[in-house]
């Protein structure tokens, strides 16, 4: 573990790369200012940081500090850690935090680039198992004494508050909250395939799905970033949990088929949710996404006819006999989606 | 230490308290929206100068109307195909589609055939007029010209406008038939249509998405300049400026990027237009496809 200063004066670059907001908290976000950073050698990154920078400052009873990630720069990525458990107690006075870290090693000198990498690492970290190591590591740079609590909850403790979501299509909510973790699905789903790009990615497949700003990894992002931004209450976890261990991200014929079948799911998805929708602002938006991603699956089956080198006949074959797109009630969209999400899902209200 | 678990604690980040303090900027941001219809639409092209009413109207209207202009669009749409099957499948005296081409069309007159008859059974009386697919208001005298005999660069350039037209219009119509039995039909035609549309760009050599950049010339890569007026009016309309916030002001075309609460330079992506197809009301729509004989 490496303090932030002792980082600082062993040589490495602690680069900004990227503000993490405010502290977003309700009774203190002016006394608590966080931040992530990055530690950069000449030629790697060596770790990632997050900064608690508390001093002296009294925490008032509920604070929490809920950490979004924001990246001014060109809009590329967006992350919220809104469920992050960081919390202190009632009165408690946070003593002098400089930061904590949890070292990585990145052999990725590229900005761009690494910051991908980065965030899939925090992602991770912060998503899974890891994350009680880096709460750990929390505890001994002195975050423990801010926030006992969670590290008490991480001894041993498996519940995870990401592992359920439930869609509530008595409102509109069920359907805007069903999209959103699509949307976060598939996000996902393409950030593994860029980390990890398969055997044989053509120029025009690697463009479609990664050029900026209009690929479909950057679209899913926005989608997902304004549903998340929309629905202001009721919302499920911002930090859905996947499985995609049986997903072969190697092989070009199982990342593009998982890219079709789920496109059009996603399509499907939305059209078979849209009839417990009353709200006109709310129906426009899944009206804005739900052609969107029907252009995205229409341009990967494409993808497959050319690579199959058959008829390109498949961008709409998804149409019935009365060139209608399927329109999938939400309880099988979830049946279909649950064996790819760590996180259980379940529909009530249809 | 206590014993909390994470659920609970979990539970107490939930508090509404909390959610509204982190999201406070959202609704600075929601109220900053507000006052964007009123804008006024300055930068229309003079002959389409009819079109420039708020998009509000779009609410307004009835089931029925809604699906009454879908199936003037899909007529048209028809229409269209079925001349360029006609014209450009079979060997002759005229160019004919490449066999990628001719799959596409094909595919999609079928689909459109399919529509008409949906839609025929529910709204009645509506019949296909004599087109114009010059885009000259029943003169013939437009700017396109996708029957000319000697190449099929205008066929599928209207293609491209028609199928990105008919995305907008079923999505400005939605509204419309919330709470009606076709609120589901419409967007299980919908989303064909943004199939279509696709395809079309991709033979276009273009995105398969509506990918232009803040000027909205950026649209007319790929028209002659005659049709850019047409071009635009099917992507726009567009209202250029910064508001006080010195934020793009809200436009109804193709190049919005404010999605709702958010600005797009604040993270939140919503400036990311590809991810977003954006609306178009009825009033627009119709102007756009009279200039073709639809009435």
């Amino acid at each position: 573990m490496t303090g932030f200063e002792t980082g600082a004066g062993a040589g490495v670059d602690w680069a900004p790369i990227e503000e993490w907001g405010t502290a977003k908290n309700a009774h203190a976000a002016a006394a608590i200012p966080t931040g992530i950073r990055a530690a950069r050698e000449t030629d790697r990154w060596v770790g990632i940081v997050l900064i608690v920078s508390g001093s002296g400052q009294k925490v008032a009873r509920g604070a929490n500090i809920l950490l979004t990630r924001t990246l001014p720069e060109e809009n590329l990525l967006q992350w919220d850690t809104g469920s992050l458990p960081f919390r202190g107690s009632k009165g408690q006075t946070g003593i002098p935090v400089s930061a904590v870290s949890y070292p990585f090693t990145l052999e990725q000198p590229d900005m761009a680039d690494a910051r991908t990498e980065i965030v899939n690492e925090l992602d991770s970290i912060l998503r899974t198992s890891k994350r009680r190591d880096f709460l750990k590591l929390a505890a001994m740079g002195g975050m423990g004494a801010f926030f006992p609590a969670i590290i008490a909850g991480c001894n041993g403790d498996t519940t995870d508050p990401t592992a359920k979501a439930g869609f509530n299509f008595s409102s509109d909510r069920g359907a805007l909250n069903l999209a959103y973790a699509y949307t976060q699905f598939m996000a996902d789903f393409y950030a593994r395939v860029q980390s990890n790009p398969y055997v044989g990615m053509t120029t025009t497949e690697n463009g479609l799905f990664f050029n900026y700003p209009g690929g479909i990894n950057y679209q899913l992002q926005a989608q997902r970033n304004t549903l998340q931004n929309l629905i202001t209450s009721g919302r499920i976890t911002d930090a859905v949990l996947f499985n995609f261990t049986s997903v072969d991200f190697s092989t070009r014929s199982v990342v593009m088929g998982f890219a079709q079948t789920f496109g059009d799911l996603g399509v499907a998805a939305i059209n078979g949710s849209v009839s417990t929708v009353k709200n006109a602002t709310n129906l426009t938006l899944l009206g804005k996404i739900v052609s969107a991603l029907a252009r995205q699956a229409a341009a990967i089956r494409d993808l497959n006819d050319q690579a199959a080198g058959s008829a390109r006949t498949s961008f709409a074959a998804t149409a019935d006999a009365q060139g209608l797109d399927p329109a999938t009630d939400p309880k099988s969209v979830i049946t279909t989606l649950q064996p790819y999400f760590r996180t259980t899902l379940s529909t009530s209200g249809v | 230490m206590t014993n909390k678990t994470h659920e609970q604690i979990f539970d107490t980040i939930g508090d509404a308290s909390i959610t509204d303090a982190v999201y406070s900027r959202r609704n600075v941001l929601k109220k900053s929206s507000l006052g964007v219809a009123a804008l006024a639409l300055s930068g229309m092209p003079i002959g389409l100068a009819v079109m420039a009413e708020s998009a509000m109207a779009q609410s307004s209207g009835s089931a029925t109307s809604a699906l009454t202009l879908a199936l003037k669009l899909e007529l048209l749409e028809q229409a269209f195909y079925q001349a360029g099957m006609n014209m450009y499948a079979s060997s002759g005296t005229n160019p004919m589609f490449s066999t990628a081409e001719e799959d596409a069309v094909n595919e999609i007159l079928g689909h459109e055939n399919a529509h008409v008859a949906l839609l025929s059974s529910v709204i009645t009386g509506v019949t296909a007029p004599t087109y114009d697919f010059t885009g000259g208001s029943g003169a013939n005298n437009g700017p396109f010209d996708p029957f000319n005999g000697t190449d099929t660069t205008d066929f599928f350039a209207l293609a491209q406008l028609l199928e990105d037209l008919g995305v907008r219009a079923y999505k400005g119509q939605a509204p419309n038939l919330i709470g009606d039995t076709h609120l589901v039909t419409a967007f299980q035609i919908h989303s064909v249509e943004a199939r279509h549309a696709a395809q079309i760009r991709t033979l276009r050599g273009t995105t398969p998405w509506v990918d232009a950049a803040s000027a909205l010339t950026d649209y007319d890569s790929g028209f002659a300049t005659a049709q850019a007026p047409i071009v635009e009016a099917v992507y726009g309309p567009e209202v250029a400026g910064t508001d006080t916030n010195g934020q793009p002001t809200f436009s109804k075309g193709e190049d919005n990027v404010l999605q709702y609460s958010s600005y797009a330079p604040l993270g939140y992506n919503s400036g990311n237009k590809p991810a977003f197809d954006e609306p178009l009301d009825a009033t627009n729509v119709a102007a756009i496809a009279a200039l073709f004989g639809v009435s």
